[in-house]
């Protein structure tokens, strides 16, 4: 008989509140079996501000995926996203214990604990301690256990978070009665879905850009370098053009989705477009030429950002798998032209396999999609190592 | 200067904050649902009751149907007992022992249990019980006593009888001076058993020689006022009025009884008396 366990991901994003329920068959198996998915309310760029609201939205989500489900869940993985979120990097080093410099298991704990042991600000918690691979004598290997040297030295790239701001979001999900069973970085989850193993070994820059957060995690050689996240994203564009155009939050959201492009093109100069396009009360013909100007800066400037906070550890001749874009604002029109320009790579924009059901395999659902992935491959330990994903990629999504 | 905290691996981390919401982060969703998850457990626990009501329900009925059947009948009343008897008792004991009255219903009447109460009496040998309409037949084969005895019961000292298979009872029914003419047993261990004594050993010698002696010279059993049993099976001795032991032996009864007739006759003729004769030598007779 098979063993059947149900798992649900959640993401508590700016402009939407994303459920989805799978159930794993066997260990092996996911089937997604219920979505929900409800506008967000109380949260701006990725921070609570009306707990009772953002319930509100996460907890109708919630329901309304256990509808579809036909089941209860008990515990959730929540996506962690938001300006708060920061990490560092740590490395230890030891000299191997035994007499014949072969490396034991208790050296490799010990190292790791050395390089995890870190000062953090104060209130702030950790949320992954994500390591880069040992180095024995200089030459990098996945487990040094039973190898000979002398010198074993390991990284860990920590990322943490405010801890009143990751309290808050799990207490929106401990309202709902579900436990919180694994909190991800929002940037790792999309990382997990968007791009494939051979593209983080070559290394590439998944960047997910989402209503009020940009989240970007870097890989080299397979693993995990840098993540990082901005609180800017997909609805400044939008205020940016309510502001320059003098036009309602919404009238402005609806320009931005119909005609916005983040690159000025030279057939702009001299197009215009309406507002409304109904000859009504208030219809004014806007230029295409502003519209895509205030777009282009304001991408330009995120991207900016993401490549300013990488620092030396952004290097695009290290970069061959490019940089992926994800998330809503992802979707906006020559986007990756933009992107392009300013880090000197290659840019695509993310898409799940092919094999994924129409409805979910656009942008804005890898981050959730990534949650269930992490779900599936439920080893803390070893859930930010890549090379065990590429097997799961292939299991993940068999919808029957 | 800002204060900061150590890391350990196993603390700091989002997992040491306390999964717990405050009653005002609860949402009517979330309310809801927790009545549902409620009113599921409420059903389950009322279903797992209402299945083991239905099973005891079901185990008892199987138990109701498995009961014998009992025939439908009218209830008829006991107007006579026919009672019939080898021995003494009388219809009034038995009915008194029973705990049986006329007017009785003759169809609930249990027989065997009453067979089985009868005969537990003692004196009963064997019983038989048999239910007619509107009557009860009764006949009883009864023991025949041989000597006497006397036991302490509850403080009290009664007399109690021997029949010859060593069965030891109360005698009821008897005419005043009846059990008189009864040697008394001496010399013989009594024990208790359920619901009574346990059966004296070798008491069918005793018989023998009292049946013996009745038939072959009955005027010397009437001096004879008790039988020592202590040596049986091979010796009996008997304290009459006259002599103060007679030896008997099991074997040859009839002769050992002629000579003893033989010796008191000369005695009473020379008007001498002797302590001790022993009979059980054979041809020999030892007087003293």
């Amino acid at each position: 008989m098979a063993k059947s366990k149900i798992i649900a991901a959640v993401e508590i994003g700016t402009s939407k509140v994303s459920v989805l329920i799978g159930d794993i068959v066997n260990g092996k198996t996911l089937n997604i079996i219920g979505m929900g998915q409800c506008s967000s309310r109380g949260v701006i760029k990725g921070d609570i501000l009306d707990f009772k609201t953002a319930s509100d939205c996460t907890h109708a989500a919630i329901i309304a995926a256990e509808k579809q489900a036909g089941t209860s869940v008990e515990g959730v993985y929540l996506a962690l996203s938001g300006g708060h979120i920061e990490g560092f990097y740590n490395e230890a080093n030891i000299n191997v214990t035994t007499a014949d410099n072969t490396v034991s298991r208790r050296d490799i704990e010990t190292v790791c604990h050395l390089a995890k042991s870190k000062d953090l600000p104060p209130e702030r918690t950790v949320i992954h301690h994500i390591r880069r691979p040992f180095k024995l004598d200089g030459r990098l290997v996945e487990d040094p256990e039973y190898l000979e040297g002398r010198r074993l030295e390991v990284g860990y790239w920590t990322v943490h978070g405010e801890l009143a701001k990751v309290s808050d979001s799990i207490h929106i999900i401990n309202g709902f009665n579900l436990r919180v069973d694994d909190l991800i970085l929002a940037g790792l989850a999309s990382g997990a879905m968007a791009v494939e193993e051979a593209e983080r070994k070559n290394g590439v820059l998944v960047i997910d850009i989402g209503s009020g957060v940009t989240d970007f995690v870097l890989y080299q050689e397979g693993w995990v370098e840098t993540t990082g996240s901005l609180p800017l994203g997909g609805d400044h564009l939008t205020n940016d053009l309510s502001v320059g155009l003098r036009v309602n939050h919404a009238q402005a959201e609806k320009i931005k989705l119909k005609h916005g492009r983040s690159e000025v093109r030279p057939e702009d100069k001299g197009e215009k477009v309406w507002l409304h396009g109904d000859c009504s009360i208030g219809d004014r013909q806007l230029p295409c030429q502003a519209i895509n100007r205030i777009l282009s800066l304001r991408v330009e400037e995120i991207f900016q950002l993401v490549k300013s906070r990488l620092g030396s550890s952004f290097r695009p001749e290290k970069l061959g798998g490019g940089v992926v874009l994800t998330g809503g604002t992802s979707c906006l029109e020559d986007i990756g032209e933009t992107a392009s320009r300013v880090f000197g790579t290659a840019v695509r924009r993310a898409e799940g396999p092919a094999w994924m059901n129409g409805d979910l395999r656009g942008p804005e659902n890898l981050t959730v999609l990534g949650l269930l992935h992490y779900g599936l491959n439920n080893k803390p330990e070893l859930r930010t190592e890549p090379s065990r994903k590429r097997n799961l990629l292939a299991k993940i999504f068999n919808r029957e | 200067m800002s204060r900061r905290k150590r890391i350990d691996p196993s603390e700091g981390s989002w997992r040491d904050i306390r999964q717990s919401a405050s009653r005002k982060a609860v949402t009517g969703h979330a309310l809801r649902r927790r009545l549902w998850v409620f009113a599921k457990c409420v059903g389950a626990v009322v279903l797992l009751a209402a299945l083991g009501v239905g099973a005891w329900f079901i185990h008892d009925r199987y138990q109701a149907g498995s009961e014998p059947l009992r025939a439908v009948r009218s209830a008829q009343p006991l107007r006579d007992i026919v009672f019939q008897t080898d021995g003494v008792l009388t219809v009034d004991w038995v009915r008194e022992s029973l705990g049986i009255e006329l007017g009785d219903d003759v169809m609930g009447f249990n027989i065997h249990a009453m067979k089985v109460e009868l005969e537990s009496l003692g004196q009963v040998k064997s019983a038989s019980l048999r239910r007619q309409p509107e009557q009860l037949v009764i006949q009883l084969r009864e023991r025949l006593p041989v000597a006497r005895l006397r036991a302490r019961e509850e403080g009290v000292v009664r007399t109690l009888v021997v029949d010859r298979a060593g069965v030891v009872y109360r005698g009821y029914g008897y005419r005043a001076g009846e059990l008189d003419s009864l040697p008394f047993l001496a010399g013989v261990a009594l024990r208790r058993a359920e619901g009574g004594y346990a059966p004296l050993a070798h008491m069918d010698v005793v018989a023998d020689l009292l049946l013996t002696a009745n038939e072959h010279t009955p005027h010397l059993v009437e001096s004879w006022r008790v039988i020592d049993g202590s040596e049986l099976p091979d010796l009996l001795t008997v304290r009459s009025r006259e002599i103060e032991e007679i030896v008997f032996s099991r074997e040859r009864m009839a002769a050992q009884l002629r000579r003893l007739d033989m010796i008191v006759a000369e005695n009473r003729r020379q008007m001498t008396g002797q302590r001790r004769v022993d009979l059980s030598l054979g041809n020999q007779v030892v007087v003293r």
